[in-house]
């Protein structure tokens, strides 16, 4: 088997596995947990793409998110249909990627992180929550969606299967997506990527036109992020800023940073992380009768991003993987690995 | 709340609301500047740019809540305790020492081990500790929006319950045909005034004329060079960073003092004021870090004349001083020649 057709089996056996894992369980709250892993799968993968590719850091992706969640929002509740809206929807997360690609086009590093850090604080302190932004942000108790459906299949938030088929629209369409950014990697645009991540000035110096990619990247990966965020009302019923915090974005870059922010499928597993986690701290909870809180996630977050950075820089996925492979390598035969050509 | 943030007096026209604005501008930007002093000195000597700074004022200022709410040292209960000289400067005092403990072992902990990579590396590990610490803070501390705020200065001991006692008012005064209405500014307020300048002073002293000061500086302008002259450069990284968290805690305290939203949330996302004039700074000047942050502070009060209630139009004012700062000042201004 080639490398290339050995990815694709295991992708799609990937894929089968997480369509299938909700179901032996038929109930609402693991469903709408797996639709809200794709979702944060979603916003980690356009980490993935910005910081992991290209070299950009951003901690602002949930604004991203939420700025395609609100305009769903705020266009459904004025009539228009749902798919219509979430492609309006990804569509300013894109320009939106854009506008706050521009400072970049300047700045590099931790500058351009004290601008996201901006941009993530006024959008969730001002946009998505003053009243005077209420035609957009929906007012004190934001947005409210109910079902919608797809080529006659429903699709709502309130009973399992409809919520199933939600959590599988997603997945497709996150397998599209990761499919195509994992192509982009070594097309032309993914090398020059990859040229301006190593070295903007070499970049510049082969050739490579640094405003037309470093603004593609922030726009693709704020799209990424925006289609994440276009789901968003679907799955949680309503469109309100909590989500889309500052807090949030942060979260997105530290887990990215912790399971490997170059790889894509870290994003995904980093989303079963962002969302099974907490979850999983609920179920504890009902078997040791204490209690416990919730935000014992982010401790545990910040406590293991330290640990990994000093320890494991290329993340949990990257540490691992690079550990098959050398065991691979031990194991297998000196031709097969001539031949083959390892794509990270 | 501040002892008496108010006009005394009939005139209570747009004047006294601007004199008003312009007290409590100033007295946000002294804290906004204080903020960003603890972030420019740590950058300077460590090359980490802090964004937990907020953070760990925060959980040093919570130290000092919790003091005063669950132990009230030297009081019967925790009413009385928050506006009590004595246990407050007790509470304080531990709060202090926890705010060098944190600084402490950050740098002994993390940031020792984490010398030669990259800034932004490092950066990406304060934002971990700002998600940890936050968290931990909602934990221990509660995550509701209503803790006591820790009051210096307490209205209700003043004689005949005047307020008076605990401000200074200024008389109305005429200059030409201008009336300018009496104000008065709470004792709170200049409190933190001279507490911002004086740190700031005691800052510059502290680096120019003691022997770790100049090590500092050595080390903020060439680590390598310095640990080469024998400069102990672990002992500089700790003192660095223990002094950033107690300016972060000082800032912190005295925040709540004048009545802010004393919550987990509201001080930790104080950073990006904080970010906004340590850029006006440069990242690297002390005094124009005061400087920008009254600028700051005047900024983002001043909108209040016009628009009320709107919680989230300074951070968007910071978002564009910020940009301002970023396109008026090159790079090479801004980041320091090593990585």
């Amino acid at each position: 088997m080639t490398a290339r057709r050995r990815q694709i089996v295991i992708g799609l056996a990937a894929l089968a596995v997480a369509a299938l894992a909700p179901l032996p369980f038929n109930n609402l709250v693991i469903a709408n947990v797996s639709a809200v892993t794709v979702l944060y799968a979603f916003g980690i993968l356009s980490v993935v793409i910005l910081t992991g590719y290209v070299g950009q850091v951003s901690l602002c992706q949930a604004t991203f998110m939420g700025i395609s969640a609100f305009t769903v929002g705020a266009l459904v509740n004025s009539g228009v249909n749902y798919f219509a809206a979430a492609v309006v929807g990804v569509l300013a997360a894109f320009v939106l990627g854009v506008l706050v690609g521009i400072p970049a086009l300047r700045l590099r590093g931790i500058l351009l992180a004290i601008v996201t850090v901006g941009v993530a604080l006024s959008f969730d302190y001002y946009f998505y929550q003053d009243q005077v932004f209420a035609w957009f942000n929906g007012g004190l108790s934001g947005w409210h969606i109910g079902a919608t459906n797809m080529l006659g299949v429903e699709l709502n938030n309130f009973d399992p299967p409809n919520m199933l088929h939600v959590y599988w629209l997603l997945l497709v369409v996150f397998a599209i997506v990761a499919v195509l950014i994992y192509n982009i990697h070594d097309s032309g645009s993914g090398r020059r990527f990859r040229a301006i991540r190593e070295s903007e000035i070499a970049a510049a110096t082969m050739g490579v036109n640094l405003t037309q990619y470093k603004l593609l990247a922030f726009g693709l990966a704020a799209a990424v992020a925006g289609v994440g965020g276009a789901f968003f009302p679907l799955v949680e019923g309503t469109v309100t800023n909590q989500p889309f915090s500052f807090f949030v974005s942060l979260q997105f870059a530290a887990i990215a940073v912790l399971v490997g922010i170059r790889f894509i499928p870290a994003a995904f597993l980093g989303g079963v992380f962002m969302s099974a986690f907490p979850e999983a701290l609920k179920h504890a909870q009902d078997v040791v009768h204490v209690e416990i809180p919730f935000v014992w996630f982010n401790v545990a977050l910040g406590l293991l991003l330290i640990v990994q950075m000093i320890q494991f820089p290329d993340g949990i996925y990257g540490h691992n993987a690079r550990l098959v492979e050398h065991l691979a390598q031990r194991f297998a035969k000196p031709k097969a690995l001539a031949t083959e050509v390892q794509r990270p | 709340m501040p002892a008496a943030l108010g006009v005394l007096g009939a005139s209570n026209g747009f004047l006294a609301l601007f004199e008003v604005d312009t007290v409590a501008g100033v007295v946000l930007g002294g804290i906004f500047a204080l903020s960003a002093l603890g972030i420019v000195l740590v950058y300077r000597v460590t090359g980490v740019l802090n964004f937990a700074h907020g953070a760990m004022g925060m959980f040093s200022t919570f130290i000092a809540w919790k003091v005063l709410h669950d132990w009230h040292p030297g009081v019967a209960t925790k009413e009385i305790a928050f506006t009590d000289v004595k246990s407050i400067a007790f509470a304080v005092a531990i709060a202090l020492v926890f705010s060098l403990l944190l600084g402490l072992v950050l740098e002994n902990a993390v940031f020792r081990w984490l010398r030669g990579r990259t800034q932004l590396t490092k950066a990406v590990i304060t934002v971990g500790i700002l998600l940890a610490l936050q968290s931990t803070a909602s934990l221990l501390f509660g995550s509701t929006q209503y803790h006591e705020a820790i009051q210096f200065f307490d209205p209700t001991r003043c004689p005949a319950g005047n307020p008076a006692c605990v401000t200074w008012v200024i008389p109305e005064v005429n200059v030409g045909p201008v009336n300018l209405p009496s104000i008065a500014i709470g004792w709170d307020q200049l409190l933190v005034l001279f507490v911002a300048l004086a740190l700031a002073a005691a800052l510059a002293i502290f680096l120019r004329t003691t022997r770790i000061g100049t090590a500092m500086r050595a080390v903020s302008d060439d680590p390598v060079a310095a640990s080469l002259w024998g400069i102990p450069v672990n002992l500089v990284g700790s003192v660095s960073w223990m002094l950033g968290s107690l300016v972060a805690a000082i800032a912190g305290i005295l925040l709540i003092s004048v009545g802010v939203t004393f919550d987990t949330v509201s001080l930790t996302v104080l950073i990006v004021d904080a970010l906004a004039v340590a850029l006006i700074a440069g990242l690297v000047s002390l005094p124009m870090a005061i400087v920008g942050g009254f600028a700051l502070g005047l900024l983002e009060t001043y909108p209040k004349l016009y628009i009320q209630n709107s919680t989230g139009l300074p951070k968007f004012i910071a978002i564009m001083v910020i940009l301002a700062v970023l396109l008026l000042r090159s790079e090479k201004n801004l980041l320091r020649s090593k990585s």
